[in-house]
């Protein structure tokens, strides 16, 4: 069995999980490679006696238990050495932990379903390029201090590769290293504070780019970062000093609450427990010790070394299920917030192209979350109209909003294509039916003004009552079709009656979904659609409702918290021919006199 | 305990009290109440004493008229009253349900 690794011919085996073993050697057949069976090499502590070939790579899947497919890992490259490239193989419902196993030390983290083939291909490609340690030992062992001087992120990454190769567990310590040198040159020669740099990540700045210019600044181009290595009986130690401020180090050694979703500050925490045995600052926090045992010559590999490396093992797995289990919270955490904010980013788009800033329209949204189950759309008709769709999703929040996104989509493409109000409903309606599920469903009212601005169409399925304030009177009037909310039954078996309404020139309309009448004061009252009418009724022309209703609305719940999303829109009447009125802002007064 | 599932299985039928606040927090109880009636099984949801409900309750109510297939005479939302009545007559829950 040999392969060519590099220029050298070199017989090498491979070592698989058991799940893994009757496909592998069937796939790797024709290569000249055969695999074992990862738990016997484990319980036999290597090949056969007789099979003198060094172990090159090993595929391991990854159960229910993650933790243990590191902890072979470790047990198996303490047993056959370092230059063991190991692939995980996640199953297909696994959470996310690519990360985390990578920076465990896996050199490729795959996951299922795979063919039979393509774990052949990545097996023979892994083992190909595995670094088998020739049989003449490396001069390594012989070297006893050395000095770096760097100054670029890239010097530090490729140093950082270099240094790990002169400690005892290479794939360990490269983590660490490249952390604490990377940190020499961001937050200790460049000054990038870690706020800052959380922020540039989150606003999705061209981090490098960021670098590259603080690199070119005056002040930075002398600044390096110095990197003291050196090799006693018992320990390596790797001593890195900068030319910055320093920082408080001592807060940054634990993870931070605060950092939970930031996308930075976990390095020197991740460091410590990950790839150091002491993690030390010095001064005022620009220059940093880091040790690690070193616990037998590499000029040795003995006996002595397979039992320590097995204490190692233990230790490392114990270090190790702690930090990748607060990484991998973290990092579900960051997920989390890159999906939420991704999700934001696509109702925004969808949401952009509702017109809230016609002239006419005046609206109040305050969702409970990030996310709201209140829709407000507008849109205005070719002809001259105006259609409106105020929806209220059972519940808050993202389960709330996504149905937001067939919704509006509906609607804005009817609109445009000038489909009947009815059939617009209809659509919605059904689409909502279908898709969501049986205890989801949008309440919402729909209003349609003429392209005379004489007469609204409306609709309320599931939402109070629309509310007119005639101009004229001052008078409120009250209209509700009571129809079921959208969503709950299939469209064949409803009818959207509309309901036709007379308006005139300063009428105001309004449609707000359930948050405004169903918020609660102290004693449990509801503010109530009564409370609502005589706030609209109690002012004169022209008056701010919105301004009016906020303060209403405060007053009344006092300390008592929201319970709802809460929408309110307010429509006037401004006849096409008629001047258009100043719009107004919070806290100030607009008057509309329409001509007579 | 805010919901009381009461079996009559002579006459096929769960009564289903819900006590205080009818809202998300009753979805785990009060699907209890119906997941495992067997089929034909009709339900009272008595409100006599639900002082609020929300629109994760509207939800509830779907999932058990999709229990009964749409059938409006074998579910019964009895002594409605106060701020359920209104939530249950602003989304016209009266299409789908018997209130009493």
């Amino acid at each position: 069995m040999s392969l060519v690794a590099g220029e050298r011919e070199q017989r090498i085996a491979v070592v698989v999980s058991d799940s893994f073993l009757e496909p592998t050697i069937a796939s790797l057949a024709e290569s000249g490679i055969d695999a074992s069976a990862l738990a016997e090499v484990l319980a036999r502590g290597g090949l056969d006696s007789a099979d003198q070939r060094p172990i090159a790579a090993a595929l391991i899947s990854v159960s229910a238990d993650p933790v243990k497919a590191i902890a072979s890992m470790y047990s198996l490259r303490n047993l056959v050495g370092n230059h063991l490239l190991a692939v995980a193989v996640l199953s297909a419902d696994a959470p996310s932990l690519e990360s985390s196993f990578l920076k465990a030390g896996f050199v490729h983290c795959l996951r299922q379903p795979l063919s039979d083939v393509d774990i052949g291909m990545v097996l023979k490609a892994v083992a190909a390029s595995a670094k088998v340690p020739s049989p003449v030992h490396s001069k390594a062992g012989l070297l006893r201090e050395a000095r770096f001087v760097f100054r670029t992120p890239e010097e530090a990454r490729e140093l950082a590769q270099f240094l790990a190769r002169l400690c005892p567990n290479p794939m360990r310590q490269q983590l660490g290293i490249e952390e604490l040198l990377l940190n020499a040159v961001e937050h200790g020669n460049l000054g990038i504070t870690n706020a800052e740099k959380a922020r540039l990540l989150n606003d999705g700045a061209d981090w490098h780019a960021e670098l590259s210019n603080r690199l070119l600044l005056a002040q930075n181009a002398d600044k390096r970062v110095q990197v003291f290595w050196r090799r006693q009986s018992s320990e390596i130690s790797l001593s890195v000093v900068d030319e910055g401020e320093g920082f408080d180090h001592e807060k940054w050694m634990q993870p931070q609450l605060e950092t939970g979703l930031a996308p930075n500050g976990r390095g020197i925490a991740l460091a410590r427990a990950i790839s150091f045995d002491s993690l030390q600052y010095e001064g005022r926090g620009n220059h940093v010790i880091a040790r690690v045992a070193h616990v037998a010559s590499e000029a040795e590999p003995s006996e002595t070394s397979h039992r320590q490396g097995s204490s190692d093992a233990d230790r490392g797995e114990a270090t190790l299920a702690m930090a990748g289990q607060l990484d991998e919270l973290l990092r579900v955490n960051l997920a989390a917030k890159r999906d939420q904010d991704m999700a934001y980013r696509v109702l925004t788009n969808i949401l952009a192209n509702s017109q809230l800033e016609h002239p006419a329209i005046r609206c109040m949204q305050a969702p409970l979350e990030r996310f709201s189950g209140d829709v407000v759309l507008v849109h205005p008709l070719a002809a001259g109209g105006l259609r409106i769709f105020l929806g209220d999703f059972a519940g808050h929040g993202l389960s709330a909003a996504i149905g937001t996104i067939p919704l509006a989509s509906i609607f804005f493409a009817t609109v445009r294509r000038e489909v009947p109000l009815v059939e617009s409903v209809s659509t919605i309606n059904q689409k909502l039916h279908e898709i969501m599920p049986t205890s989801m469903f949008c309440a919402a009212t729909i209003l349609e003004i003429n392209e005379e601005w004489t007469e609204a169409q409306l609709l309320t399925a599931g939402m109070p009552a629309v509310l007119q304030n005639h101009y004229q009177s001052g008078l409120t009037s009250r209209w509700s079709t009571q129809q079921l909310p959208l969503g709950v039954l299939p469209s064949d078996q409803l009818t959207f009656p509309l309901l036709k309404v007379s308006v005139a020139p300063g009428d105001r309309l309004y449609v707000y979904s359930d948050g405004v009448t169903e918020q609660r004061n102290q004693h449990n009252e509801l503010f109530g659609q009564q409370r609502l009418v005589e706030t609209i009724s109690g002012l004169g022309p022209g008056a701010d409702v919105l301004l009016k209703l906020r303060e209403d609305i405060a007053l009344f719940k006092a300390e008592q918290a929201a319970s709802d999303d809460l929408s309110f829109l307010e429509l006037t009447i401004i006849p096409p021919k008629s001047p258009v009125p100043p719009t107004a802002e919070s806290g100030t007064w607009a008057a509309f006199f329409p001509k007579e | 305990m805010p919901i009381v599932i009461e079996n009559k299985p002579a006459q096929n039928l769960v009564i289903v009290t819900v006590d205080g606040r009818f809202d998300f927090t009753c979805h785990a109880d009060f699907r209890k109440a119906f997941t495992d009636a067997p089929k034909g099984t009709s339900f009272v949801i008595d409100f006599g004493k639900v002082a609020y409900m929300d629109s994760a309750a509207l939800g509830m109510l779907l999932l058990l008229r999709e229990k009964v297939a749409g059938d409006p005479t074998r579910v019964e939302l009895r002594n409605t009253q106060g701020q359920p009545r209104e939530v249950l007559n602003v989304a016209n829950f009266g299409q789908l349900f018997r209130l009493t």
